[in-house]
């Protein structure tokens, strides 16, 4: 599994939230961080905005050309390039679409013709239903298999399940995929669809049976970071003066392991899944297209190849967008989540 | 002045062994082609139905590409499933049967004056359009008048490229004359080539697709999915047999094959050679036809080091054929000549078989100065087998010594503004005949003249060809320029691939064709579901 | 102990451990694999030897891909070509990412601001995401590859190098060594990187790791190595289709993948719990570093 799941980013933010909550509103630093973040976020979209723009006009051929594809005479490119406005300068066509994106109007598909937000959305929505599931379903499954390896740390099951999250790590997830493929639906075993193909006007989630699989696949790709990072903070927190304290008290194992232990154990824990939900809006471009299932994955190679511009920006804002915002919204948790003497002092 | 295309309809009605009727026309093919189509041996290929057609059921098809850009604008198909769709929402006046050769489908009659410079067009009487309105004369002017719009020119404006497009006349009701800048004696066969001059209503607007086909519009998403209802009040009852006809696209065959495999989907098209054991080995079906349809390499006549007729000759001896059929068609493919149009009338098979011969080659590259050379070949992965045939190709060529060396890019790419100027690259064609091949690719003005092909004594054949009413006379000249394209011409054709397609066993109506796109040419108003 | 060497103490310990003994021995098979078999391959790696996906038999012990072509000898040969780009993509990513870094934390203030926001807006993008994106752009080329996943690597490895810098920077030698008017380069390469060396050996690890797999899902999607060049994440897309006729053409390269991740992982693994002397997870070392740098600052 590649990944953007880079605990390291921790650090950082964390002196970020110091220097943001540091002379003003020391009393209220969540909501100078958020207001903060936001504005950096707002910024970071529109410096990608014009990175995009820039990035698409180093594409050789435009819309006209790949539209048009093995009938392209030079009659039928110059009258389609007429049509679609290519002729402009640059700086009117990024202006005219700052425009009307400041007006909440994404703009028209160059493939299509249609309104950008009325072609993705629905390709959108599909997408952020399987992140989310994935993201649920493999967090309390990462999470309830790290605290059993952590209350028994170096027992079998820990020592097997750390071997095979080890594994897991060191796979590209298209292998899971087609492994899995081959199990349920196709060679060994004939229970579940091998495609997921959402049919258009229905939404992800009245297709529950085509949904197992690439959130399945999704699901076994992220378990194994957050079960290392669950496996590794608990057992940090079992390590505590404080829980020491508790056992010596007489209180019991489970309460010590859900009372005592988890909340502090919380923190970095959030943080590592909001960074997995991260690296799956990147990781559903190899599942979709092993799924052939209807998302943004699929649309941005198909925008890219189309050298449909406006296409290509929503997509791209829309994922940056939900980076900006995971990010903020993890660390506001992490930190309200944070017991007191965790707390940056 | 009927008799040149009654003729060339008989023609190829005797070579087919088909019994042709302009009433009855697409159930005669149906009937027929299984019997007809030589070529295959493999059994998986069984085709056609067992037991009766019956009407119901919905037929849902895997269909390999599309993207964002698919349309159901009848002049601008682009990818499979753009062709796939349109082909069932609309009609043509002429189309190929499976054989390859013309019929009449929206026409009654087509008649040419007697040096073929004014074509009279009589349309079938009592087809209505999907939304009630009948089909007339004023609906086919303004159809040819959308396809040649010089503001949005259609994908067979080339085809139509002679037509005074101001000068038309209406006959009456349901004919019309229309006279040609130039001789077109092989109107008839183009425009059965060149699919694309549907038939739209007067005001047509591709927001509401309104055809005449076997299939209304219901819905449709690009890139992803259209449903189509059956045409109750279509022209050629009993057909369609479907109620309900969905296409699916599908970006890659894996997943397309698995769609057919879980019973998602009931056909898939396109497949390669690879996954016939698989799809057969898990009780589904293959139907293998010997397309027409051709991969050629191109090489540009007129660029260095093409531009010598001795360079371009040893590429062509340096391919094993027949292995190069085998490694990337399984066999399934028909061996070719570098001259395209095999199940054309005008094809000439007495030219000898080309084979390997790589001492001649070398030869040749030798005499050339181009014994050491480097060559750049440009792929894509633009249709099935392409990429494929590109490595084969190196291979076959490195395994003689001459270094070949393959620049794969996207298909984009491929489209993009290095199209038809690549010195050295490839391209897919589907079948047509060769006097309608050549106006499409080897002439000066073809719109595709991909080798960039500019030899005057070739055109002017060809000029020749087009007043000559008599297809007898037409064959002879069709030869002299077929050994034209055998001696110096910049094509490599090494063979014509098969189009292999999957169903399930539950599909009938399948049957193998000759024209080189799938289920012979998309046609699902002949399938039907068994119980 | 001179903490300069400490990274080199830390390795040894790392090669000692079970867990890096399995990770090193996985890692060093492969090299091998890959070393040796370009000299022992049985046919050409591009030679049309037999029927497609002809099954595995004594002529050839893996079978044939989708082109009749031997998979042993494929496999043998298919090896160096991932590596080498990986090898190549790291060596950028961690190159840039650890310049980007401790110069972020050394110059700070203005310096630090622009990197970081940079960085940022980079990070913006899923990983392989920013690398299809740049492979389209420009073409598909194999220094292009290496370039747009060294590239993508960057901002990841600048955070984590600037937040364990910043702890180093602000160290007594650091301030000792500025005193004598020392170049800001020397003092970020001579004093620094020593210090943030066994952080920058787990970066390296990692990276490597993921520039492996990322390599091999832009190929699986149609980007990245061309054909007809053997290579192993090639392999497993051109013969996927045929995966009912031949599994082996595709288990195998999958394999060879897949140890050789396992084996890099797993050293790496062993090399962040060497440096931390606790059974803690690498993920946790840089998190380390964020926490220690708190209670500094």
């Amino acid at each position: 599994m590649s990944t953007s799941a880079d605990v390291s980013a921790l650090g950082i933010r964390r002196t970020q939230m110091r220097q943001a909550a540091g002379s003003f509103a020391k009393r209220h630093p969540i909501i100078q961080l958020v207001v903060v973040r936001v504005a950096l976020g707002v910024l970071t979209l529109f410096a990608v905005s014009i990175v995009i723009f820039a990035a698409t006009q180093a594409l050789p051929g435009n819309a006209a050309y790949a539209v048009l594809g093995h009938g392209a005479t030079p009659q039928r490119i110059h009258a389609l390039e007429l049509r679609l406005h290519l002729n402009r300068s640059l700086l009117s066509q990024y202006g005219s679409w700052m425009g009307g994106v400041l007006k909440g109007n994404f703009g028209t598909s160059l493939a299509n013709n249609e309104s950008v937000s009325g072609l993705i959305g629905g390709r959108i929505e599909n997408s952020a239903v399987l992140v989310f599931a994935a993201g649920i379903i493999g967090s309390l499954l990462a999470g309830l298999l790290g605290l059993a390896a952590a209350s028994r740390r170096d027992g079998w099951f820990d020592h097997i399940a750390s071997v095979i999250a080890l594994v897991i790590t060191a796979m590209p997830e298209f292998n899971v995929a087609i492994a899995l493929v081959i199990l349920l639906a196709v060679n060994v075993a004939h229970l579940l669809p091998a495609v997921s193909t959402i049919p258009p006007g229905t939404h992800a989630w009245d297709n529950l049976k085509l949904l197992i699989l690439p959130v399945a696949t999704l699901a076994i790709v992220i378990a194994p970071y957050i079960f290392r990072m669950v496996r590794a903070a608990m057992i940090e927190a079992l390590e505590s003066d404080y829980v020491e304290m508790a056992r010596l008290k007489g209180v019991s194992n489970r309460r010590i392991l859900l009372v005592h232990a988890l909340p502090n154990a919380l923190p970095p824990i959030i943080q590592v899944v909001g960074l997995n939900l991260l690296y799956l809006a990147g990781g559903i471009v190899v599942v979709e297209y092993v799924f052939n299932y209807p998302g943004v994955g699929a649309a941005l190679v198909d925008a890219v190849s189309n050298r449909d511009i406006p296409t290509l920006q929503f997509i791209v804002l829309v994922l940056t967008a939900f980076y900006v915002l995971v990010n903020i919204l993890s660390d506001v948790i992490a930190l309200m989540a944070t017991p007191r003497r965790r707390a940056p002092r | 002045m009927s008799v040149i295309t009654r003729r060339t309809f008989l023609d190829g009605a005797a070579k087919g062994g088909l019994a042709l009727g302009a009433g009855s026309l697409i159930a005669a093919c149906g009937s027929s082609s299984s019997s007809s189509s030589p070529g295959t041996t493999a059994s998986s290929s069984t085709t056609g139905a067992t037991g009766t057609p019956k009407h119901g059921g919905t037929l849902t098809a895997g269909l390999t590409g599309g993207s964002s850009s698919d349309t159901l604008d009848p002049n601008s198909p682009v990818n499979n499933t753009d062709y796939a769709r349109v082909a069932n929402l609309y009609e043509s006046l002429v189309w190929l049967n499976a054989a390859g050769t013309p019929v009449y489908r929206l026409a009654k009659e087509m008649t040419p004056n007697s040096n073929a410079t004014e074509w009279t067009i009589r349309l079938r009487d009592g087809v209505t359009f999907h939304n009630g309105k009948p089909l007339t004369a004023d609906d086919l002017i303004f159809s040819i008048h959308r396809v040649l719009n010089p503001k949005a020119p259609g994908e067979a404006a080339s085809a139509l490229a002679g037509i005074k497009a101001g000068e038309i006349k209406k006959l009456d009701k349901l004919t019309i004359r229309v006279p040609f800048s130039h001789s077109y004696s092989t109107f008839i066969e183009t425009l059965a080539a060149n699919i694309t001059v549907y038939l739209v209503p007067v005001g047509f607007d591709p927001k509401m697709p309104v055809g005449t086909g076997p299939f209304k519009y219901k819905s449709f998403t690009p890139g992803q999915q259209s449903v189509f209802d059956r045409n109750e009040n279509y022209w050629n009852s009993p057909l369609p047999y479907v109620d309900s006809l969905v296409m699916t696209n599908f970006e890659d065959e894996t997943s397309q094959v698995n769609a057919l495999l879980s019973g998602q989907v009931d056909v898939v098209n396109l497949l390669s050679q690879d996954t016939i054991n698989t799809v057969t080995g898990s009780g589904k079906k293959v139907v293998i036809s010997p397309g027409g349809g051709w991969n050629p390499f191109t090489m540009r006549v007129d660029q260095a080091p093409f531009n010598d007729v001795r360079v371009r000759q040893a590429f062509r001896l340096l391919v094993d054929r027949p292995k190069m059929n085998d490694v990337v068609f399984g066999g399934h493919g028909t061996l070719g000549n570098d001259v395209f149009s095999i199940w054309s009338t005008e094809y000439d098979h007495s030219l000898p078989q080309r084979e390997q011969d790589i001492e001649q080659a070398k030869h040749l590259l030798k005499a050339a100065g181009q014994a050491d050379a480097t060559f750049q070949l440009t792929t894509a992965d633009i249709a099935q087998g392409v990429v494929n045939m590109a490595q084969v190709f190196a291979q076959q060529a490195s395994a003689a010594g001459v270094k070949v060396k393959l620049n794969q890019v996207t298909v984009t790419d491929f489209y993009g503004p290095n199209y038809l100027k690549w010195v050295f690259a490839q391209d897919y064609w589907y079948y047509q005949a060769y006097l309608a091949q050549v106006s499409q690719a080897t002439l000066p003005k073809s719109p595709y003249n991909e080798t960039h092909w500019n030899d005057p004594h070739y055109t002017a054949l060809y000029q020749q060809a087009l007043a000559q009413n008599d297809s007898a006379k037409r064959d002879e000249i069709a030869h002299e320029m077929q050994k034209i394209d055998y001696d110096q011409g910049g094509y490599i054709i090494p063979f014509f691939p098969p189009v292999i397609d999957g169903y399930s066993p539950k599909v009938g109506g399948i049957i193998q064709s000759k024209v080189g796109s799938s289920f012979n040419d998309w046609n699902f108003e002949a399938m039907y579901k068994m119980a | 102990m001179n903490p300069r060497r400490e990274w080199l103490v830390v390795l040894g310990r790392a090669a000692r451990s079970p867990r890096g003994r399995v990770g090193l021995g996985l890692t060093l098979l492969v090299v091998l694999f890959v070393i040796i078999g370009p000299f022992v391959e049985p046919y050409k790696p591009l030679g049309l030897e037999t029927a497609a996906f002809a099954k595995p038999s004594g002529a050839y012990p893996l079978g044939a891909d989708d082109l009749g072509r031997d998979v042993l000898s494929r496999l043998l040969a298919g090896g160096w070509l991932l590596i080498v780009l990986a090898l190549a993509a790291t060596a950028i990513g961690v190159g840039l990412g650890v310049w980007l870094g401790i110069a972020a934390a050394y110059y700070g203030r203005f310096t630090d601001g622009v990197i970081m926001r940079i960085v940022d807006i980079f990070l913006a993008f899923p990983q392989l995401v920013f690398a299809l994106l740049l492979v389209s752009v420009l073409g598909n080329k194999l220094w292009l590859i290496i370039v747009a996943v060294g590239i993508s690597h960057a901002p990841q490895v600048a955070r984590v190098i600037r937040s364990v810098s910043l702890d180093v920077c602000e160290r007594d030698f650091v301030k000792a060594v500025e005193l004598y008017d020392t170049p800001g380069w020397r003092v970020m390469f001579s004093e620094i990187l020593p210090n943030v060396m066994t952080v920058v050996m787990v970066e390296i690890g990692l990276r490597f790791t993921y520039s492996i797999l990322i390599i091999a899902s832009m190929t699986f999607l149609g980007f990245g190595i061309q054909p007809p060049a053997a290579s192993w994440a090639r392999m497993i897309e051109e013969n996927q289709i045929g995966l009912v006729v031949n599994p082996w053409a595709v288990i195998a390269p999958a394999v060879m993948i897949a140890l050789l991740t396992i084996g890099t992982n797993t050293f790496t693994d062993a090399v962040g719990r060497a440096s931390l002397g606790v059974d803690r997870p690498v993920e946790e070392l840089t998190l380390g570093g964020g926490i220690e740098l708190e209670a500094v600052a």
